[in-house]
């Protein structure tokens, strides 16, 4: 049988499926944590969960065009809201990194949605500069003592692991000291707060403390003091996840839907009046910026696919997405008027502001546009590197060159 | 360049690129200036039609010649992209436009087919008109029937290959409809002005047509109607210029990253500056993004999917706004050498900006996209996806 047979037959399947045991997503609530572990649970039980992944790991042992299949399929249906970065950024992170027994542990439970992961990268003093992670990792006998701090985790308050960033070694070079662990989020010693974003938004990032928290020796991911080339395969794949291609196909939603102008156009149908030719202009910018985006992200897929793009090409679909979604808010903004900026309570424009507040985090969070355009240029170029002043000395010394008085960490 | 492209694809790629890599080298490009035309034009097409490129279209009745993958679409757009980045001259557009309508129309009148395959006659397209809408609507040139002939009145502008080539094919009113008609320039009543071109590798002009007789099998039909024909022309133009346009802008953007790991200053390549770097990196994103946009209007219209003239005028609004900002860019970061005729960066930046202006600006495409998304409507009421 072709392969194309054997997809179509697999998407036949997944329809029927689909259809008789998913409710359809129109006019229901985005899932909670627990309703998402409830359907994942669910998608997993028949047998649709973790496609691409190996089958002594969970999985199903089929393709990346499978995963793709069926979310292509599941698009209309009512899915798993928040297990984005557990499905398409660790799991695939750990596929690559993690040893053959944490695999066999973990990978099963996280394509259940039994155990909800996320990221533990930056920190108050770590950001853009992620190598530089102050949070450290001592040894104590078979086990490893951790301290320290991360911020800008997503959904940490209903997760249960962390992929965190650690120093394990201060008198390593920046890059070479780092080892990342499965950080356990339940686990004494481990507190965590909320971050009010600037829309006032307080249940979406949050900061975790780590005061000698106690982690089993076989928490390590990958090897010691590797954990920089760990962490870049996780932020390959967060970018990926943006741009919904490799191990992260289907995972966001490519359909037409999600380039409508609905949201836009009814919010400039309360301003009451109709829109002139220039503004009309403007919609249709939106509109063809949000589909050249989705074609980007077909050509990065078919490169992927055809192998002929190697490397991190997700970097330039996170780039577009920074921008676009900035120039959309701009384009809101500008439509609505004074709309935008005062509404009656009840009115639908109070999106129009917060898009507007919120039009960078897509530019900052997950590696502001110029780590990504850092990236581009660096790594899909070929450009020369930013030179950087501590790559080559032991990172004790360069805290101790930050600070005139010479701090010691 | 797509990157799901069939063996004979992958070969056409090759060849093409060999081809113009040997005949077409940047330094020839010089001879070509203010002079992509008369005989010199001719023996060059010729050659170029002996690769088949005025060809891909021909129906399946003549041998010699058809599209390499069953997809003269894309085949097409693939050879007008690699010739965008060499900047070839070319009559490309207008051969695909006419051997692609009389195929589909009387695939069987190889007279006229033979020299347009063979390349000892040039066709060129006829289509847009000085009141400067490129809307099919708009069309004011009129093909009237008067005792078994059509006689053709109107003035078409910005016609590419305006003294060399021997067929116009002409978007007219006809039957209450548009219409597609061949007139051969050497009738009586034609009367070509050249004109002045930013794009110093392309010649355009007007040429009038002042009741000029033509037998009535000079209006391209498929059953009764030619208006099809017509809509299917505009079409395939606008995607070959938008093939064009992206091999440009990557062949350009590719030179300047050259440039950038190259060209010393501060003691390190001016490409490790950031300030640099970062605006290289953007255009890259626009480079990719055009070719994105480009490949699906291509599908599109090579489909003829129910999308395509959607595809199309979201692609050409894009490229087009974006194709000169990547050129501009290109130049600013070349720096002073970017300035200079013998640089190519301008030629680049005369290409793009030309092709943004012609068959339809952004801004009016942007107009058809509301107009087909119904935006007006929707304000309204309706919803938009």
């Amino acid at each position: 049988m072709s392969t194309e047979m054997e997809l179509e037959g697999f998407r036949r399947q997944a329809r029927a499926w689909l259809l008789h045991n998913m409710e359809l997503k129109t006019g229901l609530p985005t899932p909670s944590d627990a309703e998402d572990r409830q359907l994942q649970a669910k998608i997993a039980d028949a047998g649709y969960a973790g496609l691409p992944y190996p089958v002594e790991y969970g999985g199903r042992g089929l393709t990346l065009r499978h995963q793709e299949v069926f979310h292509e399929e599941a698009a209309p249906y009512r899915l798993p809201a928040g297990l984005g970065v557990s499905l398409g950024m660790i799991a695939p992170t750990l596929l690559d990194c993690a040893a053959p027994e944490f695999l066999a542990d973990h990978m099963p439970k996280i394509l259940r949605g039994e155990e909800k992961w996320i990221q533990l990268l930056s920190e108050p003093n770590a950001g853009s500069d992620l190598a530089g992670s102050l949070t450290k990792a001592d040894r104590d006998g078979d086990r490893w003592i951790v301290n320290g701090s991360k911020v800008w985790s997503t959904a940490a308050a209903v997760a249960d692991y962390g992929f965190c960033l650690t120093r394990t070694d201060f008198d390593r070079p920046k890059h070479r000291g780092l080892s990342v662990f499965a950080m356990p989020l339940r686990a004494p010693g481990v507190t965590i707060n909320v971050i009010v974003k600037s829309d006032g938004c307080d249940n979406e990032f949050y900061e975790e403390f780590f005061s000698d928290v106690r982690l089993p020796a076989d928490s390590l991911i990958g090897e010691l003091n590797d954990g920089w080339s760990v962490a870049q395969r996780l932020l390959f794949h967060e970018r990926n996840f943006s741009g919904g291609v490799g191990y992260a196909v289907g995972l966001r939603p490519k359909t037409r839907e999600s380039v409508s102008i609905d949201d836009l156009i009814a919010a400039v149908r309360t301003r009451g009046t109709s829109l002139n030719d220039h503004e009309e202009d403007l919609l249709a910018q939106v509109y063809v910026n949000a589909l050249v985006h989705n074609q980007l992200s077909r050509r990065v897929s078919s490169g992927y696919t055809t192998g002929s793009l190697n490397g991190p090409w997700g970097s330039l679909l996170k780039l577009s997405s920074g921008l676009k979604e900035h120039r959309r808010a701009e384009i809101a903004v500008e439509l609505c008027g004074p709309a935008a900026v005062t509404w009656s309570d009840g009115s639908d424009n109070g999106p129009v502001g917060s898009s507007w507040l919120n039009a960078m985090v897509m530019s900052v969070a997950g590696g502001s546009n110029e780590m990504q355009r850092n990236t581009i240029s660096e790594k899909l170029l070929g450009l020369p590197r930013e030179p950087a002043l501590d790559r080559d000395i032991s990172f004790r010394e360069s805290l101790r060159r930050r600070t005139p008085g010479g701090q010691e960490p | 360049m797509r990157f799901e492209l069939s063996e004979e694809q992958e070969f056409l790629v090759e060849t093409t690129q060999r081809f113009l890599a040997k005949e077409l080298p940047p330094t020839a490009l010089r001879a070509w200036t203010r002079n992509a035309a008369g005989e010199g034009y001719r023996q060059w097409w010729r050659t170029c039609a002996g690769l088949g490129w005025a060809g891909i279209f021909a129906p399946e009745s003549s041998n010699d010649y058809g599209s390499v993958s069953g997809t003269p679409v894309i085949d097409a757009a693939i050879v007008s992209e690699i010739a965008g980045g060499s900047l070839a001259p070319s009559a490309l557009l207008g051969a695909s436009v006419a051997v692609r309508a009389i195929g589909r129309a009387c695939p069987d009148d190889t007279a006229d087919l033979q020299g347009l395959l063979e390349g000892s006659r040039i066709a060129t397209l006829a289509l847009e008109e000085p009141s400067g809408n490129w809307n099919l609507d708009t069309i004011a040139t009129a093909a009237r029937r008067d005792r078994g002939d059509l006689v053709v009145t109107g003035i078409k502008a910005n016609v590419p290959d305006i003294t060399t080539a021997d067929i116009f094919v002409v978007t007219c009113r006809v039957d209450d409809s548009i219409g597609l008609v061949l007139v051969p320039a050497s009738v009586a009543g034609v009367g070509v002005t050249p004109g002045q071109g930013l794009d110093v590798l392309r010649e355009f002009g007007e040429v009038h047509f002042d009741s000029v007789r033509v037998s009535a099998d000079a209006l391209l039909c498929i059953g009764s109607g030619s208006a099809r024909l017509a809509e299917e022309a505009r079409r395939l133009a606008t995607c070959l210029q938008l093939a064009e346009s992206v091999g440009a802008v990557d062949r350009l953007s590719t030179l300047l990253i050259e440039y950038a790991r190259h060209r010393h200053a501060f003691g390190r390549p001016i490409g490790g500056f950031q300030a640099l770097k970062h605006r290289i990196a953007d255009i890259t994103l626009l480079v990719e993004s055009c070719k994105g946009a480009a490949d699906a209007a291509v599908d599109a219209v090579s489909n003829d999917s129910e999308d395509a003239d959607l595809l199309i005028s979201v692609a050409k609004s894009y490229i087009g706004d974006r194709s000169i900002r990547i050129a501009q860019e290109c130049t600013q970061m070349f720096g002073g050498i970017g300035l200079t005729w013998e640089h190519d960066a301008h030629l680049y930046l005369r290409r793009v900006t030309s092709n943004r202006a012609l068959l339809g600006t952004p801004e009016q495409h942007r107009r058809r996209v509301t107009e087909i998304l119904r935006v007006r409507d929707a304000v309204g009421g309706k919803d938009v996806h």
